[in-house]
């Protein structure tokens, strides 16, 4: 498997200015220096609760917000910095699927319109060849193309999100960032969609990063995974792996929260004492250590490397360094 | 079996809009026993919420009305009381928390105030007691510096603490049933496990009843002792808690357990309930679920199932039933 993105040290930091005065008041390190790479053909889960960063993440590889450091390289270009006409030739194998299948789509705009548009962007084709391309993806993606006439507020939240897909698809790219892209949807649509995602994946090889905060969805998704928590990313590794054998204990936690739906389901619940402290003012060293069972007064002072424990086990945690 | 609290038998509520009503909760009826958390599981347009708003009677009028049935608490049929009676019920004998916090508290009063307001009203405590218990109550639900907090307004708390002070208002004239609409889906995992440990803790220690409306399984396993399923207005299917899951009869019931993913859930192919749900104004004929049932018959389409009843109170409504 050949690597389609590689993320070096990804910093993005906002500036956070009060009133008239324009003294710098500090910054939320939404993203603080994260790492790693998504290999084609694979999706990678990125998991983790409000607050974490995997939203900006998501959004700093795209390019639209900007970096404040580190790297993004993309099917072996380094696209941070790229100019707007760069990035959009990139954005070609690089799209994006929203949560919100209400707020992402233009009212006033058509069915056709809407899935047209990055062809209009990129000028590709003409009226004909984009009629019949959004009709052919309108049917790849389950909806009915007689609808292409029709306005978004004539379909159900599942199918507002397949309208989302199929304007993600239409240009054939190689990467889609899925951001939480069912957790707006009714539990039975959940799985229409996920499988939706899946079966396109395998019809075009497509390569996904899947952002969203439910565990349980992530890894059935995903082939590898990485766990946020304020800004950065304290473990990743294989699904299946992370599952059997989670490393961190903020991961361990958040497999033990998850509410599991068997009555007669016997566990030992962690359950985090705290909140989840503000990106504006994170804790010092480990960020996780104001919630952690097992923290020592080292936790608080110096922040653990992220290392790989086993081979592809990625985790920043003090009690993981041999 | 402890006795009845909350007696809810063949509840109709509907909407009219532009003169044209639709029934959103259709003939719905079920029990509340004392101490008893019953979840109440259903997706959109199921009537979950609905069905809580009626009981609390705050189905706002001219638009919605409770067409008929009837709702018996604590021995007084509650649709027959008037507007003031139903005041007294309301926040006193039976509480509401919202799933939203943020919207569901008052952003100009502080916590403690809006906690106290409930207890000077219900409970005719002075302003100073009131604010003492209100003080008490956030120690309750477990936020720390509790002195402090209530004198915060809402905004400088997070999500996971607002969702404290809505329970600290909803418990602090201890009611009897507590009617939760999705305390825990605005929240995040790790905290929705405290606010869920929190409901538990607090039912054991005050011997409340509660509602849990939600659309999470896992939750309502984790919580329930008794779990209702609708769907399109109506029940499809009730059981004991651990019966439900073990044994789920109707075909939505099943199709749902089968379609979310846990985590140890496979790779490959989810199991999908095909096709999407109707709404309220354009519902199926016959049974609400027959275009989606894997298993529709032609009876399906024409004629609403009737609940077949099994040991232990489980009952479901579908016509294979009778096939069997």
């Amino acid at each position: 498997m050949s690597e389609i993105l590689r993320v070096n040290d990804l910093k993005t930091h906002y500036r956070i200015s009060k009133g008239f005065s324009l003294k710098d008041k500090g910054s939320i390190k939404a993203v603080d220096g994260v790492s790693f790479y998504v290999n084609e053909g694979e999706t990678f889960g990125l998991v983790g609760e409000s607050g974490c960063g995997k939203t900006t993440l998501g959004k700093a590889i795209l390019g639209l917000v900007p970096t404040t450091a580190g790297n993004v390289e993309f099917m072996g270009r380094n696209i941070t910095g790229m100019s707007r006409d760069e990035m959009r030739e990139v954005r070609r194998n690089l799209q994006v699927i929203f949560q919100d299948p209400y707020g992402c789509l233009d009212p006033r705009k058509t069915v056709e319109q809407i899935i047209a548009e990055p062809l209009v962007v990129h000028k590709i084709g003409g009226k004909k060849e984009r009629h019949d391309r959004v009709r052919e993806l309108m049917d790849v993606v389950g909806l009915s193309p007689a609808h292409i006439y029709r306005y978004p507020h004539e379909f159900s939240g599942g199918q507002r999100q397949r309208i989302g897909i199929a304007r993600a698809l239409i240009l054939n790219p190689k990467l889609i960032i899925c951001d939480e892209p069912v957790s707006a949807l009714d539990v039975s649509i959940q799985s229409q969609v996920l499988n939706l995602l899946n079966d396109l994946q395998d019809k075009y090889g497509l390569t996904y990063i899947f952002i969203a905060h439910g565990l349980p969805v992530v890894k059935y998704i995903s082939n590898r995974i990485g766990v946020m928590y304020l800004g950065k990313m304290v473990e990743m590794s294989d699904s299946e792996e992370l599952y059997a054998k989670p490393l961190h204990p903020y991961t361990q936690a958040l497999m033990s929260a998850i509410p599991i739906p068997d009555p007669t389901h016997e566990k030992e619940q962690i359950i985090l004492e705290g909140e989840i402290p503000s990106p504006l003012n994170p804790p010092s060293g480990c960020h996780f250590h104001t919630r952690c069972r097992f923290a020592e007064p080292k936790c608080a002072q110096e922040e653990p490397p992220f290392i790989e424990y086993e081979k592809g086990h990625y985790v920043a945690c003090w009690r993981c360094m041999k | 079996m402890k006795p009845v609290l909350l007696d809810v038998q063949h509840l109709v509520t509907s909407f009219t809009s532009d003169s044209v009503k639709t029934v959103a909760v259709e003939d719905v009826s079920f029990q509340v026993h004392e101490g008893e958390t019953v979840g109440i599981v259903g997706e959109s347009g199921s009537g979950k919420s609905v069905t809580s708003m009626s009981v609390m009677r705050l189905i706002e009028a001219p638009s919605g009305k409770i067409e008929s049935g009837t709702i018996m608490f604590n021995g007084r049929n509650l649709l027959e009381l008037s507007e003031k009676e139903m005041q007294k019920v309301r926040g006193h004998e039976i509480s509401m928390i919202f799933q939203e916090p943020t919207t569901s508290l008052n952003p100009t009063k502080l916590c403690g105030d809006q906690i106290a307001e409930s207890i000077i009203i219900h409970q005719g405590k002075s302003k100073d007691e009131a604010h003492k218990m209100a003080v008490e109550m956030l120690r309750l639900v477990g936020i720390p510096l509790p002195e402090q907090r209530a004198n915060e307004y809402p905004h400088q708390l997070s999500g996971g603490m607002r969702q404290r002070v809505m329970i600290a208002i909803a418990l602090s004239c201890s009611p009897k049933l507590l009617i939760a609409d999705e305390p825990t889906t605005a929240l995040d995992v790790t905290i929705q496990a405290q606010i869920l440990k929190l409901m538990r803790d607090l039912k054991e220690k005050m011997g409340m009843s509660i509602m849990l409306i939600t659309h999470d399984l896992g939750v309502v396993a984790e919580m329930s002792e008794k779990v209702i399923v609708m769907y399109l207005g109506k029940i499809v299917e009730e059981a004991e808690v651990v019966e439900l899951f073990k044994n789920p009869k109707h075909p939505y019931t099943m199709g749902l357990m089968k379609s979310i993913p846990t985590l140890e859930t496979p790779k490959g192919k989810l199991y999908t309930i095909e096709g999407f749900i109707a709404t309220a104004d354009n519902k199926p004929s016959g049974c609400g679920f027959h275009p989606r049932c894997p298993y529709a018959m032609e009876i399906c389409k024409t004629k609403t199932p009737e609940f077949t009843y099994l040991e232990n109170g489980h009952r479901y409504a579908c016509h294979l039933s009778e096939v069997k």
